[in-house]
């Protein structure tokens, strides 16, 4: 039998006082695991990382970042990788993860997750910005599939192709983000499940499940509703493939109580349950 | 490594975000029916928006006692000035309070700028290291009265000629309580990170000015001599009385520190 996949939940500071009072009165762990935001916890002696530091002594913990900025043709910043380190080395993660995009250049910080060309020269580019970050850290990068509002007029190969490449001339791992290729594939009008099957599965070493939000003319990746039905069959057609990668469910925006994500961590329980009582 | 597509990719984007240039919009696709102008319009809302965000985390008693319409159209403008140079958006506005003095409405609000002053200090001490407790650094002193003593890590001496601090308690409340309180009323406050919080405690202004002196490394007689050239002569009983004060509130250790690099100075 396939071990259970592991299913977490974002780690945001709304719910600390939960956590506080659950690990004090030990009741019975409703999550596996959480991931916290590497950049939150990365320049704080404060109550922050005291948090973290707290959880991870009950709960594996991933480090999920948002600014290291792997596409940059500016290279990866030396500073940025060595608070990253130094909170690795704090936290001893099970995974760290970051994005497939950018989000500085020439200094300045975007503080969002922009895309690049899907391209060979890109491609050659984070190739060498993956090597630098994994060598300095000693251990495997996870990159993320991101949720994107253009593309380049340049592009030279699907995106699925390009992440499969980087994957496989670097050896890091991605981290699929049901949610995003779902706003993709609706934005940019393409069968979602048709762009999961191109990608290696065997590179992916975890999943993320969010909610969209439906602005005027597309949708919007804000992670601030509960996972569409749309993710949901995603994520049942995905583990009918593959079924033992780790699930965090990630909610950014509109947080809602703790129970309201303990809730969508049955429903992933609910799923994997009926696999395996259907096999 | 060649720098023609992704290069001129990256700038033209950021460009494009920071309001500097459009040619990005020739370089890319849109989604669905909208226009490269719409789609391109979603990345650089949301850079205004995570910014004037993070200025409002930071500065939430500023916005309170400026309001939603004041304080947004501030925050929008300082972003449209200061483009964020740091990965920490938490680490972005410290420029803000210097932004706010020269703008119009600061002149109905003449203590918003202390206000906001305080609110930048508090959040860098917030995330600061624990200050470590100093106990009988005088006892140490009286066997070593030549060692040079400093104020230690992770407190700051704040002082104002407004009551920023009981403005800034109240900011959670409704905006009528400003009106309780005595707003021209000065304070000197010792600021100080302790067990995870960051602690407040008034002071007196003799304190305050003697526990300046330790900005610096400095024996107790060199602080004296210092303290008298600027604010005039102390008789051996009020020096042994001021010294008793400050010996009591743990905040003076003897240098050089080891540890965390000393946050003492006021931005």
């Amino acid at each position: 039998m396939e071990k259970k996949p592991m299913v977490g939940v974002g780690l945001r500071p709304t719910h600390y006082p939960v956590l506080e009072i659950e690990s004090e009165t030990n009741i019975e762990k409703s999550v596996d695991w959480f991931e916290a935001i590497s950049e939150n916890y990365m320049n704080t002696e404060g109550r922050p990382i005291k948090m973290l530091l707290h959880v991870r002594k009950a709960y594996p913990v991933a480090l999920h970042g948002v600014g290291l900025s792997i596409a940059s043709h500016d290279g990866v910043s030396e500073v940025y990788l060595k608070k990253l380190k130094s909170l690795i080395d704090r936290v001893e993660p099970i995974i760290v993860s970051d994005h497939f995009c950018w989000s500085s250049m020439g200094g300045h910080y975007s503080h969002d997750l922009l895309p690049f060309p899907f391209h060979s020269e890109v491609l050659d580019i984070i190739c060498k910005n993956v090597e630098t970050v994994q060598d300095f850290m000693g251990r495997q990068l996870c990159l993320e599939n991101i949720s994107y509002y253009l593309k380049s007029k340049t592009d030279e190969m699907p995106e699925s192709h390009f992440i499969n490449e980087v994957c496989r001339r670097t050896g890091c791992g991605l981290l699929l983000d049901l949610n995003n290729v779902d706003v993709n594939a609706k934005n940019h009008g393409f069968q979602a499940f048709e762009f999961i099957k191109e990608l290696n599965f065997n590179n992916v070493k975890q999943i993320h499940l969010a909610g969209p939000s439906q602005e005027e003319g597309f949708v919007f990746d804000t992670h601030s509703t509960p996972v569409p039905d749309s993710v949901w069959k995603l994520y049942q057609q995905f583990t009918d493939i593959k079924k033992d990668v780790p699930v965090i469910i990630e909610w950014d925006e509109n947080i809602p109580s703790f129970q309201v994500l303990e809730e969508e961590v049955l429903k992933v329980r609910h799923i994997i349950n009926n696999q395996e009582a259907h096999t | 490594m060649t720098n023609e597509v992704l290069k001129p990719w990256q700038v033209s984007f950021l460009n494009y975000i920071l309001n500097i240039e459009q040619s990005f919009l020739s370089a890319a696709n849109s989604m669905n029916d909208l226009s490269v102008g719409s789609c391109a319009d979603i990345y650089k809302r949301g850079y205004n928006a995570r910014l004037v965000e993070s200025l409002g985390d930071t500065y939430s008693a500023t916005w309170w006692v400026l309001g939603d319409e004041d304080f947004l159209e501030l925050a929008s403008g300082f972003v449209r000035e200061i483009p964020s140079i740091n990965y920490d958006l938490s680490d972005y506005g410290e420029e803000f309070f210097d932004f706010l003095k020269d703008r119009p409405v600061i002149a109905e609000i003449p203590f918003v700028y202390d206000l906001a002053r305080f609110e930048w200090n508090f959040k860098s001490l917030f995330h600061s290291q624990d200050s470590p407790v100093e106990e009988n650094i005088f006892g140490f002193i009286g066997a070593n009265p030549d060692a040079k003593i400093r104020l230690l890590p992770s407190i700051i001496l704040w002082q104002s000629n407004f009551a920023i601090y009981k403005i800034w308690k109240q900011r959670e409340g409704d905006i009528t309580s400003l009106n309780e309180i005595d707003l021209d009323i000065g304070e000197s406050i010792l600021c100080r990170k302790l067990a995870g919080k960051v602690h407040m405690s008034y002071l007196e202004e003799s304190e305050l000015r003697m526990l300046n002196q330790f900005l610096i490394p400095r024996s107790i007689e060199e602080a004296v001599i210092s303290y008298q050239n600027l604010f005039g002569e102390l008789t051996p009983e009020s020096i042994q009385s001021l010294f008793s004060r400050i010996g009591a509130l743990g905040v003076l250790g003897v240098a050089p520190l080891i540890g965390a690099a000393p946050l003492n100075s006021l931005k």
